[in-house]
C-alpha cells in the first residue's frame, strides 16, 4: 500500500546530530567550505534520486543544482531544519515529481495532438512496430535538452504559448527564446532521427510538429 | 487506478527498464494519481534502492558544484590560500623535450563528400550508452543477443566472441575504473581506457572497417592495402591506412583529441562538426575543442600521451584538474579538491597506476606539508 508520503515521522525527526548542527552554522556564516563539504555528503545520493525518478540527466542536474542555490541563498534560515538530509529529500523529490508530472502532460499532448492532425490512415500507413514508440522517442528527445531549452520548447510546442510571452515569462529577449528553439529543434530532430530505425519511419506529422 | 500496477510500471521506470509500451501506460495512468501518491512512491524506491550502484556518473560533481557556484553567487574565498605549494614529482629522463605547441607540417586539403555510415554506427553505440553507467565488468553487448556474458582474460578476442553468421553490430564496455585489451578480427589491437565504449561491426569486411568510440583509445592498426579503416567519435572521424594513434573522446571532456605515433591519418569532421580535414605526422595531436568547434594541431611526446596503457600517466604541464578527472576514471572514485582544480597548478612527471589511489594522490600532493588526504564513502578530500 501506498502511504502518504508524510516524511517527518519516527526516527527521521531525531535532534541533528550537533556535527551537523556545528556544520550549518558555519554555511549561515557564509563559510563556503562548508557548503561545499555538506553538497559534496548528499549530492551524489540526491543526483541519483533524481536522475531515476525524472530519466534526464539534465534535469537531474538542474534540481540538483536549484536545490543547493536554495540552500546558499536561504542560508540564514538553515539554523531552524531539523534535519538536513530529509529537507534536501524533499525539495529535490517535489520538484522530481512535478517534472515527471510536466513529462506525462507533455506526452499526453503530444500524442493528442497528433491524433488531430493526422488521419488513421497516415497514423496507419507508417507501420510503426508500436505506435507509443514514436512517441516515446520524441518524448525523450525532449527530455534530453539541455534545462532552459527544454522550458521554452515544452512552452512552445506543447502548452503553444508565443514566444512573446515565453520571453516575458523567462525575462529573457524574444531573440534568445528563437535562438534556443532553433537549437532545441535540430537537437530533437537528430535524436529521433538516430532513432529512425527503431520506429521505421519517422512520419510526417513529426515534421509537422516540428516546423509549426 | 490500480495502485499495484502504478507501483509496478513505476518500478520499473525508476530502474530505468520501462519499455515504450510501459512508459506509455504510466504516462497515461498518472494523470489521476495525487501527488502525495507520487512522492510516497518516489520516496519508497529511494529508499528500496539506496544500496544499489547509482546510474549517475560521479565526475558530474565538478559540473554541478561549478553552476551552484554562478547561480548561487558564490565568491567568498578568503579562507582559502592559493596557489600552493606542491611537491615535486620524479623527474623524467626527456624532461627536456619542450611541447612548443603551434602549427608544425600538416597539410591541408579538401575532400568533396562526407564519409557516410558513421549515423548507423553511431545510433547503435548510442542505444549501449547507459551500460557505461550501470556495468562493473567489461561486457560486451551485441545485436544477436546471446552476448551479455562478463569478459575477462588479458587479451579479448573478438573474432572469437563474434559468431560466423552474424550481421550488425556489437558493443564492448569498459566501466569506470577498469581498462581492457581487445584483438579485432582483422587483427588490429585495441586498448580501452575506462570508462570507455568500442561498437564495431560483427563482421569485418576487407572493403569497409569502421568502429565508434567513447571514452579513451589506443589503437594499432594493421596495414591495409585498399579500404581504409575509420575510428568514428561524436565529432571527430579517423581516417586510417594502418599506423598506431590515441583517440580521447570522453563525453564530459571540452575537447577531442587524436595523437598519432606512426603512420598518417586524417581528422575529418563528423556530422554536424565544421573543420576542414587534415592529415597529421607522428608526433602530433589534433585536438577538437567541442565549444568553438576549432581543430588545433600541435606537437607532442606522443609516448605519453598512451602511458596509460602501460599503467602509467605521464604528465607534462598537465592541470591538475585535468589529471584529477583523469585519476576519477581510472580509479573510478571522486576525487574532491575543490581549490586545486581551479588553481590552473600544472604537474610534469610520471604517476604509477598500479599503485593505489592514496599512493597516487600521495605523490601529486605533499603529504609532508599541508596536505591531509581523507577516504570516506569512497570519496577522496584532499584538504589543507
Amino acid at each position: 500500500m501506498l502511504g502518504s508520503g508524510n516524511i517527518t515521522g519516527g526516527d527521521l525527526a531525531a535532534q541533528p546530530s550537533s556535527e551537523e548542527h556545528r556544520l550549518l552554522k558555519r554555511i549561515a556564516d557564509g563559510d563556503e567550505r562548508a557548503f561545499s563539504q555538506l553538497f559534496d555528503h548528499h549530492y551524489r545520493g540526491l543526483a541519483d534520486f533524481v536522475f531515476r525518478l525524472t530519466d534526464s540527466l539534465e534535469m537531474a542536474e538542474e534540481i540538483v543544482q536549484e536545490v543547493f542555490v536554495k540552500v546558499w541563498e536561504d542560508r540564514r534560515a538553515l539554523g531552524k531544519i531539523k534535519k538536513i538530509s530529509d529537507y534536501l529529500f524533499i525539495l529535490c523529490r517535489n520538484r522530481g515529481v512535478s517534472y515527471l508530472r510536466q513529462r506525462a502532460r507533455d506526452y499526453l499532448r503530444l500524442q493528442a495532438y497528433a491524433q488531430t492532425e493526422l488521419s488513421e490512415a497516415e497514423l496507419d500507413s507508417h507501420q510503426w512496430s508500436d505506435r507509443e514508440q514514436l512517441y516515446v522517442v520524441i518524448e525523450k528527445a525532449i527530455c534530453a535538452l539541455p534545462s532552459q531549452q527544454q522550458k521554452i520548447f515544452r512552452l512552445a510546442k506543447l502548452s503553444r504559448v508565443s514566444h512573446a510571452e515565453i520571453a516575458a515569462q523567462l525575462n529573457i529577449s524574444a531573440e534568445t527564446v528563437k535562438k534556443h528553439m532553433k537549437l532545441a529543434l535540430r537537437s530533437v530532430r537528430e535524436f529521433v532521427k538516430q532513432h529512425e530505425h527503431i520506429v521505421n519511419s519517422v512520419p510526417f506529422f513529426f515534421l509537422y510538429f516540428l516546423i509549426r | 487506478m490500480n495502485e499495484d500496477r502504478l507501483d509496478q510500471l513505476f518500478s520499473l521506470f525508476y530502474q530505468q527498464k520501462a519499455s515504450a509500451k510501459e512508459i506509455d501506460e504510466l504516462f497515461r495512468m498518472m494523470e489521476g494519481v495525487p501527488d502525495a501518491v507520487l512522492e510516497a512512491l518516489a520516496q519508497k524506491h529511494f529508499e528500496a534502492s539506496k544500496e544499489q550502484e547509482p546510474l549517475f556518473p560521479a565526475h558530474f560533481r565538478q559540473r554541478i558544484y561549478e553552476k551552484i557556484k554562478v547561480g548561487g553567487k558564490i565568491t567568498e574565498r578568503k579562507n582559502l590560500s592559493l596557489p600552493r605549494t606542491l611537491r615535486r614529482m620524479a623527474p623524467i629522463g626527456w624532461a627536456a623535450a619542450a611541447i612548443a605547441a603551434g602549427a608544425v607540417g600538416a597539410w591541408l586539403y579538401l575532400r568533396m563528400h562526407q564519409p557516410e555510415g558513421s549515423k548507423r554506427l553511431a545510433t547503435i553505440a548510442m542505444e549501449h550508452q547507459r551500460y557505461l553507467l550501470d556495468t562493473t565488468g567489461v561486457q560486451m553487448h551485441g545485436t544477436a543477443d546471446t552476448m551479455g556474458a562478463a569478459l575477462s582474460g588479458s587479451v579479448i578476442k573478438v573474432a572469437e566472441l563474434l559468431r560466423t553468421e552474424s550481421s550488425g553490430y556489437s558493443t564492448i564496455t569498459v566501466p569506470y575504473g577498469k581498462r581492457s585489451e581487445l584483438l579485432l578480427p582483422d587483427s588490429s589491437k585495441v586498448w580501452l581506457n575506462a570508462g570507455s565504449q568500442l561498437t564495431f561491426p560483427n563482421r569485418f569486411t576487407a572493403d569497409k572497417n569502421e568502429v565508434f568510440l567513447v571514452g579513451e583509445g589506443y589503437f594499432e592498426v594493421t596495414k591495409r592495402k585498399s579500404a581504409p579503416f575509420y575510428v568514428r567519435t561524436a565529432d571527430m572521424n579517423i581516417r586510417v591506412m594502418g599506423t598506431s594513434f590515441n583517440v580521447r573522446a570522453y563525453p564530459d571532456d571540452g575537447y577531442t583529441s587524436a595523437v598519432l605515433l606512426s603512420g598518417r591519418i586524417e581528422i575529418e569532421p563528423a556530422e554536424r562538426v565544421n573543420f576542414q580535414n587534415i592529415a597529421i605526422e607522428p608526433g602530433t595531436s589534433a585536438m577538437l575543442n567541442r565549444r568553438e568547434g576549432k581543430l588545433a594541431i600541435q606537437q607532442v611526446t606522443a609516448e605519453d600521451e598512451i602511458s596509460w596503457t602501460r599503467r602509467q600517466l605521464i604528465l607534462k604541464n598537465t592541470k591538475l584538474s585535468e589529471i584529477l578527472t583523469r585519476l576519477s576514471r581510472i580509479y573510478n572514485a571522486e576525487i574532491i579538491d575543490e581549490v586545486g582544480r581551479e588553481s590552473g597548478v600544472t604537474f610534469s612527471g610520471k604517476l604509477d597506476l598500479s599503485m593505489p589511489l592514496t599512493e597516487v594522490l600521495k605523490t601529486i600532493y605533499d603529504s609532508n606539508g599541508n596536505y591531509k588526504i581523507t577516504r570516506k564513502e569512497g570519496r577522496y578530500m584532499i584538504v589543507n
